[in-house]
């Protein structure tokens, strides 16, 4: 099948400064993939020149196979949803859904049916004919997406558009954009600095960093599987305990477990890196094969879990715990999840992969 | 409470001083441009004049006048007046009001292009708006030998380029601020739409920032209607601006005819402040959209 979109070593330098580095990303169509990243690592700048902003330095763009390079951002078919919505204040919500459809030059009858129909997919009937500086932040969402979607784009780009609402909205925008997209089986580009929201809406992760994909996965494979420290550390809330580890045949010892067996048949010898998950460092008032003592630092209240912060050597530790398990002083036992532990090589931060299971 | 009453007394007294120093040169001007001759540089000075006169008026639009009322003075006074202020308002309104349309327009352009395609680079706004910090009596000398060369000397188009070429780092300089304030997303989603760029600039952006653009364009043209230096030395009689008219109204044997001089500029304020009147319904607006941040 032909991807929707390719990009092929794609390019973009400003004064000799490479923002983007020969990307290389296909989207599948109806395939809803995430790049994700700081804020500088290229991801708003590889959007950009998708949608025509901004001109490769290198490399090719191809929606359906065509290479787009050369084509205006208004002819190439794209939609594109902003931070800030971008809906026209002046213009009714019925103006700014046929905006796009004037442009293209649809005919009057068949703007209003379309319009209609995108209205009424996305509840906005009874809003048609309220001015665009009117709405709220969830209405003006809908606005911006409806009005991208009724022009039946190839590719949907999304450039953060949660960025600025507060969690509660952001939570159910979340699944009300996902619905949308999985209902009407739309291509989709997101781009998000928030892992939350890429591991909760995409089919497919790309994690970028100094403009270049460090990996890309399914939300599994990236949370799971990290191929790289920048990766696991990334990705992960409370975020990963990286602990220094001294590694000999297949087990490493840590500042407070002895022996930690590897996964990996041909561990590197030497000094590397353990990432520990906060969810694969178990705590118990009871001594178990492997477990350490250690002792509770603070407590943070998730809610439905806590995280302890445990001393672990000379740095501290997170675990994750019921809640009121242990409270700050107390003395307990740690023992380590061995078998989803990452290790990262001290020398290249590369993530030594176990063998498949 | 007490100290509530004080910082509103310090307040109205700064806001107050603050104005009697402002307005004292515009009360100066129209207090002595209806002054008759003896008391134009009297000491001590005459705040108020009890013979109230329109005589000075009356030289500046009837050059006529002048040598009637130089009869009248037995001969004591020589008012011997040369260029119109008619063919000066006519020359100053020309020029300044071209050169402002154009530095406006290019100052739009140039200033678009900054900041959506950072042309130029980082530096690039400071380095132009460095030619504003230069003295132009530095750059006379030169200029007038161009001028000469290009045969551009003491002519509208020669004026209207010079006003342009030095009030444009100025223009570029404010509309940059305003086109940053326009949000380069709502171009992005029209383009996205179908609009080419110069049609989402034309429909989208400029109409956010017309304020702006008529607040840029009002300083513009009051830094040319009031230009006196270049219009020394670039003309040679043909053209006569507003300031070098004024300039005009000087006698042999009695000096500077003050009172004359204070009436042309009490006229001269007029465009200004008409012009200041029509868009001030923008200004304010244009003025601090630029300086407040989202």
């Amino acid at each position: 099948m032909t991807p929707r979109l390719a990009l092929k070593g794609l390019t973009k330098s400003y004064d000799g400064i490479e923002a983007v580095r020969g990307l290389d990303l296909t989207l599948a169509p109806g395939e809803f993939l995430s790049l994700l990243g700081a804020s500088g690592c290229g991801k708003s700048t590889t959007l950009a020149m998708i949608a025509g902003f901004e001109t490769p330095s290198a490399g090719t763009i191809a929606i359906d196979g065509k290479p787009i390079n050369d084509t205006p951002p208004g002819r190439r078919r794209i939609g594109m949803v902003f931070q800030d919505y971008a809906v026209f204040s002046r213009l009714t919500v019925r103006g700014n859904l046929a905006f796009g459809l004037e442009a293209q030059g649809v005919a009057r009858a068949e703007r209003g049916r379309r319009i209609a129909d995108i209205a009424a997919k996305l509840d906005l009937t009874t809003l048609l004919d309220r001015r665009g500086a009117s709405l709220n932040m969830s209405e003006m969402q809908r606005v911006a997406i409806a009005r991208v979607l009724v022009t039946e784009p190839r590719l949907l780009l999304l450039d953060e558009p949660m960025s600025n609402l507060d969690a509660g909205l952001r939570a159910s925008l979340r699944s009300e954009l996902k619905q949308i997209q999985k209902s009407l089986g739309q291509t989709v580009l997101y781009v998000t600095h928030d892992q939350v929201e890429a591991m909760a809406m995409s089919d497919r992760i790309a994690v970028m960093r100094q403009g270049v994909i460090e990996q890309i996965g399914t939300p599994h494979e990236i949370y799971h599987r990290p191929r790289t420290r920048f990766v696991a550390e990334f990705i992960g809330d409370p975020p990963i305990n990286l602990v220094p580890c001294q590694v000999a045949q297949g087990r490493a010892a840590t500042a407070l477990h002895e022996a930690i067996a590897l996964r990996v048949s041909d561990a590197p010898q030497g000094r590397h890196l353990l990432g520990i998950r906060p969810h694969d460092l178990k705590l118990a008032r009871e001594k178990s094969a492997g477990a350490a003592r250690t002792i509770v630092r603070f407590v943070e209240n998730l809610g439905a879990e806590h995280v302890a912060y445990v001393d672990y050597g000379d740095a501290i530790a997170a675990a994750i715990m019921r809640p009121g398990f242990a409270a700050p002083g107390d003395q307990l036992w740690a023992s380590v999840n061995a078998a989803r532990v990452h290790l990262i090589r001290g020398d290249n931060d590369q993530v030594v992969l176990p063998e498949a299971a | 409470m007490a100290r509530n009453v004080l910082a509103t007394g310090l307040k109205r007294f700064a806001v107050i001083l603050g104005m009697l120093i402002a307005f004292f040169p515009i009360y100066w001007l129209l207090t002595t441009s209806i002054k008759p001759y003896d008391e134009w540089a009297a000491w001590p000075p005459v705040w108020l004049t009890e013979q109230p006169t329109l005589q000075n008026y009356r030289i500046v639009f009837f050059p006529q006048a002048a040598r009637d009322f130089a009869a009248t003075q037995a001969g004591s006074l020589d008012y011997k007046v040369s260029g119109s202020a008619w063919k000066a308002f006519q020359d100053s309104a020309i020029i300044s009001t071209v050169a402002t349309f154009l530095s406006v327009a290019f100052g739009t352009l140039a200033a678009y292009s900054i900041v959506r395609f950072r042309t130029g680079g980082e530096n690039y706004p400071f380095q132009f708006l460095t030619v504003r910090m230069m003295p132009p009596i530095a750059v006379v000398v030169p200029m007038v030998a161009l001028f000469a060369m290009l045969r551009l000397a003491d002519t509208y188009a020669g004026m209207i380029l010079a006003y342009t070429a030095f009030t444009l780092p100025f223009s570029i300089w404010m509309i940059r601020s305003f086109i940053e304030e326009a949000p380069a997303e709502l171009e992005g989603a029209a383009m996205v739409h179908g609009m080419s760029r110069v049609e989402a600039f034309i429909k989208v952006t400029l109409p956010l920032i017309r304020g702006g653009i008529l607040a840029t364009a009002l300083f513009i043209f009051i830094l040319n209607w009031s230009e006196f230096l270049f219009a020394l030395v670039l003309t040679s009689g043909k053209i006569v601006t507003v300031t070098l008219q004024v300039a005009n109204y000087v006698s042999a044997s009695s000096g500077k005819l003050y009172g004359v001089q204070a009436a042309m500029g009490a006229i001269s304020t007029l465009p200004v402040i008409c012009f200041g009147y029509l868009i001030q319904r923008h200004l304010v607006r244009g003025l601090t959209l630029g300086a407040v941040k989202r």
